[in-house]
């Protein structure tokens, strides 16, 4: 297990190098010019050629890439051309919020979507499994800020339980912390919730059908032990599956989420340093998504392994 | 589905339920949350400097933190703000202006004539007014610890409007060793150290989230009642936090359920409900607006040739571009067939010579120009709310006369990349694009796009013109201010009938607060001084 590790490691180095590459490339050749963003309107051609030579930008490409590889390795993500912050300290500044949001959008979606669809699969052609179904469907087809904005009315102005906009560290408490948290998890999760469901469902129908649960209940054994100690632990890594593919998506994929509650999280930092044309930040938030995606799958892959003693590598 | 069409039905569902409930509700507010005024900016603040950039929101920020030696009000009148007084010497070529008492830096420094030789110094570097300004100054520097002294190389009357001018990049103040930074390159969040009546909260700022700014005990306000950013600026919250919400229906979520107290720029979609809340202030943010322009590309065809420009601009109808980007609600917009806007000094309306919005007679004109069929690039920015739809208009006219026209829509940043470039259509060029500014800004010849005539060395497209730039000269040197209102008009007339750009009417913001705040005043910035609590 330590060697596989260890080799998905030493491939997780070259893709980050290739990630790192094409996006600095294509960030070089796509249009826009912060220098002139920047220095307004009513800049001369003068201007903005000092403030593009002093943030780097006229240098040729390969001179501009091995500047900010070297300091990649060495752990300097660059500064913002904006901000004039380095790049490290606005990423970890967002991670909290962004991580807030995924750990409580997970659990949420989690403790919610896998009983859905283990209650869908054991009342399979029930009024509850269409009813669970039909939860599913509505998940995937309603847009997220649809259901964003619907949670806050309902919730933030209707009936005022909870705040609508906003994040609160959680050095403020668990509660503040906790409290802003919790319609954006919906919202995020609605899709999440879903496809969890969905897939534990069809996971479910198949191993329901084999006779070792059929013995489990000649046994005797209660259904609530037969649905979550004996099915659901072998019907799982397709699940586990899922919900790591969908921790991954969920670091970079709450853009919207982010900004209808406004959550200062990575997602609205990659979308702002897009649009404004701020390279380091782009390329910087790049590589940590990127980074952040290989671990969760590695970590899904050692996960596999708990769940299914059978999977080695 | 269309999310703005959503947005606006959720928002009309929302607002009558949502003051019912709030109603019931008491209203506990917290001592902590009492002193603290929220406000929601119109956009991230992602540039802290207010040299190096001149974008509004740094512009507002900067007014929170620095102060002036002197400004102005919607009059363009400069008056003294740091200064107590200043002298001209009879030659007219060494002012001394000297400084009030007690006037103190955040750091607790005292504000010296050095400080402010040096922070002049870097502003007449980067802003357009101080660039002009430079050409005449031979030297900034002080007589003593409180009198700053500029010497020029030959007169320049409008001295004080240079440096009393209260838009984009303002001229404040800072630390000497601060403002000794080049001034295109950007200073730290850490030395945003000013002597304005808010001081800079570094260690609260979240890029992208959170700006805090807490009022500053050792500021020492002028006696006169305040007016725009001239006269006595007094503080009354103690802290004051801005918001940035991304989203226009979470900020209008967070003020209807009293989660902060000032929104900057609803969209117009949200104003008539907003309007219709008796909980809620809304009102004119700047009483002279915004001006919008079409840019003509002068050094390429077809708009290298007057007539067809002057076909252009007489088939263009202002109603039709304004209401299209703000809407019917005519509170928000106003037709203005001006080079300088309406309601300012230099105001200079066309008789219906120059602009008969008359499809008729732009096809007359275009017809009688010459005009072969040449292709017409139009850069639209599809991010820009207002500017899109005034560009899909534009679009419009110039078929209905005739003209041959390539819509290429993308985002700002992307044109912005591309309007220097004077190469023809078919390699990249461009033919036109809408922009537009504060109307504080356009109302000055030294600061206005709209009559920049130095060809390559001015605005964008390229206009040439020796006569406007004659006139500009007249105007910056005239020793009265009737003889140099004369020479602003005259150049209106020549920007108008040689098309140097487009006129497209002003169009106004509105902001929205909640009536647990009072004194709000409107002006080029959303001003902190004199709001509190009501």
């Amino acid at each position: 297990m330590l060697g596989y590790i260890l080799r998905r490691l030493g491939s997780t180095v070259i893709v980050l190098v290739l990630v790192g590459l094409f996006v600095f490339s294509l960030l070089y050749i796509a249009p826009g010019d912060p220098a002139a963003i920047i220095a307004g309107d009513t800049a001369t051609p003068q201007d903005v050629e000092h403030i593009r030579q002093n943030l780097g930008l006229d240098q040729p490409f390969v001179v501009r890439f091995g500047k900010w590889g070297l300091g990649v390795i060495q752990g300097d993500l660059g500064r913002s051309i904006y901000a004039n912050l380095p790049v490290s300290t606005m990423i970890l500044e967002r991670l909290q919020p962004t991580v807030s949001l995924m750990v409580v959008t997970v659990l949420i979606s989690v403790l919610l979507a896998v009983p859905m669809g283990v209650l869908s699969a054991w009342q399979a052609g029930t009024w509850t499994d269409r009813g669970v179904t039909a939860l599913a469907v509505l998940g995937f087809s309603v847009p997220v800020f649809v259901v964003g904005y619907v949670l806050a009315y309902a919730f933030g102005l209707k009936l005022a339980w909870l705040p609508v906009q906003g994040y609160a560290p959680l050095r403020e408490g668990l509660w503040p912390w906790l409290q802003r948290l919790i319609l954006p998890a919906f919202t995020l999760g609605s899709v999440y919730i879903a496809l969890i469901a969905r897939i534990t469902r069809a996971s479910m129908l198949e191993v329901l059908q084999q006779d070792y649960i059929r013995a489990a209940r000649a046994k005797g054994v209660p259904t609530i032990a037969i649905l979550f100690i004996h099915a659901l632990k072998n019907a799982a890594v397709p699940i586990v599956t899922v919900i790591g593919l969908g921790v991954a998506l969920l670091i970079g994929g709450a853009v919207i989420t982010e900004s209808v509650f406004a959550i200062p999280g990575l997602g609205r930092l990659t979308v702002d340093a897009i649009l404004r044309r701020d390279y380091p930040v782009t390329q910087g938030v790049v590589l940590v998504f990127s980074f952040s995606y290989v671990m969760v799958n590695l970590l899904v892959d050692v996960i596999y392994t708990l769940v299914d003693p059978r999977i080695r590598y | 589905m269309q999310r703005r069409n959503f947005l606006k039905s959720v928002v009309a569902a929302a607002a009558a339920p949502a003051i019912a409930t709030r109603l019931a509700m008491p209203a506990i507010a917290a001592p902590e949350k009492a002193r603290t005024l929220r406000f929601v900016p119109q956009t991230d603040l992602a540039v802290l400097d207010p040299i190096f950039t001149p974008s509004p929101v740094t512009c507002n920020h900067g007014y929170y933190v620095f102060d002036t030696l002197f400004s102005s009000a919607m009059d363009n009148i400069p008056k003294p703000q740091m200064a107590s007084g200043y002298t001209v010497s009879d030659d007219k070529r060494t002012w001394h202006v000297t400084l009030r008492d007690g006037l103190k830096f955040h750091d607790g420094e005292p504000v010296l004539a050095r400080d402010c030789a040096a922070s002049l110094d870097r502003w007449t570097v980067r802003d357009a007014f101080g660039q002009a300004m430079r050409d005449y100054v031979d030297k900034f520097g002080s007589l003593d610890d409180k009198t700053l002294e500029i010497r020029l190389k030959r007169p320049f009357p409008i001295l004080l409007q240079a440096i009393g001018h209260a838009d984009a990049q303002v001229p404040f103040i800072m630390p000497e060793r601060i403002a000794k930074t080049d001034p295109n390159t950007q200073i730290k969040a850490a030395d945003m150290i000013g002597s304005g009546p808010y001081r800079f909260k570094a260690d609260e700022y979240q890029t992208g989230n959170l700006v805090v700014y807490e009022k500053f005990e050792g500021y020492v306000p002028r006696s006169e009642p305040v007016d725009w950013a001239v006269g006595g600026k007094i503080a009354y919250f103690p802290r004051i936090e801005w918001h940035i919400i991304p989203d226009d229906a979470t900020a209008n979520a967070a003020l209807l359920s009293g989660e902060i107290d000032w929104w900057e720029r609803p969209i117009s979609d949200l104003l008539p409900a907003l309007e219709a809340n008796p909980d809620l202030v809304v009102e004119r943010a700047n009483p002279l607006g915004n001006m919008g322009q079409m840019t003509l590309n002068h050094f390429q065809p077809p708009f290298n040739n007057l007539r067809v420009r002057r076909a252009l601009q007489m088939a263009f109808n202002q109603s039709d571009s304004l209401r299209a980007a703000m809407g019917n609600d005519q509170s928000l917009w106003q037709v203005c067939y001006s080079i300088f806007p309406c309601g300012t000094p230099l105001a200079t309306l066309d008789d219906g010579t120059w602009m008969p919005h008359s499809i008729e007679k732009g096809k007359q004109e275009l017809a009688a120009s010459g005009y072969k069929g040449e292709k017409a690039v139009f850069l639209n920015a599809t991010d820009q709310t207002v500017w899109r739809p005034m560009g899909l208009v534009s679009v419009d006219i110039m078929k209905r006369i005739g003209m041959n026209v390539e819509l290429q829509e993308t985002d700002w940043g992307s044109i912005v990349q591309r309007r220097p470039s004077h190469e023809p259509v078919e390699k990249g060029g461009w033919s036109a694009f809408i922009a537009s500014g504060s109307s504080t800004n356009q109302m000055s010849p030294m600061t206005s796009i709209l009559v920049k005539a130095t060809g390559a060395k001015g605005w964008y497209g390229g206009w040439d013109n020796p006569e406007a730039v004659r006139l500009t000269d007249e105007w910056i040197n005239a020793t009265d201010e009737a003889t140099r209102e004369k020479y602003g008009h005259e150049l209106a007339r020549v920007a108008m009938s040689q098309v140097s750009c487009i006129p497209l009417g002003q169009f106004f913001t509105k902001w929205a607060y909640t009536r647990k705040i009072t004194g709000v005043m409107p002006g080029v910035c959303p001003y902190p001084w004199n709001v509190r609590p009501a």
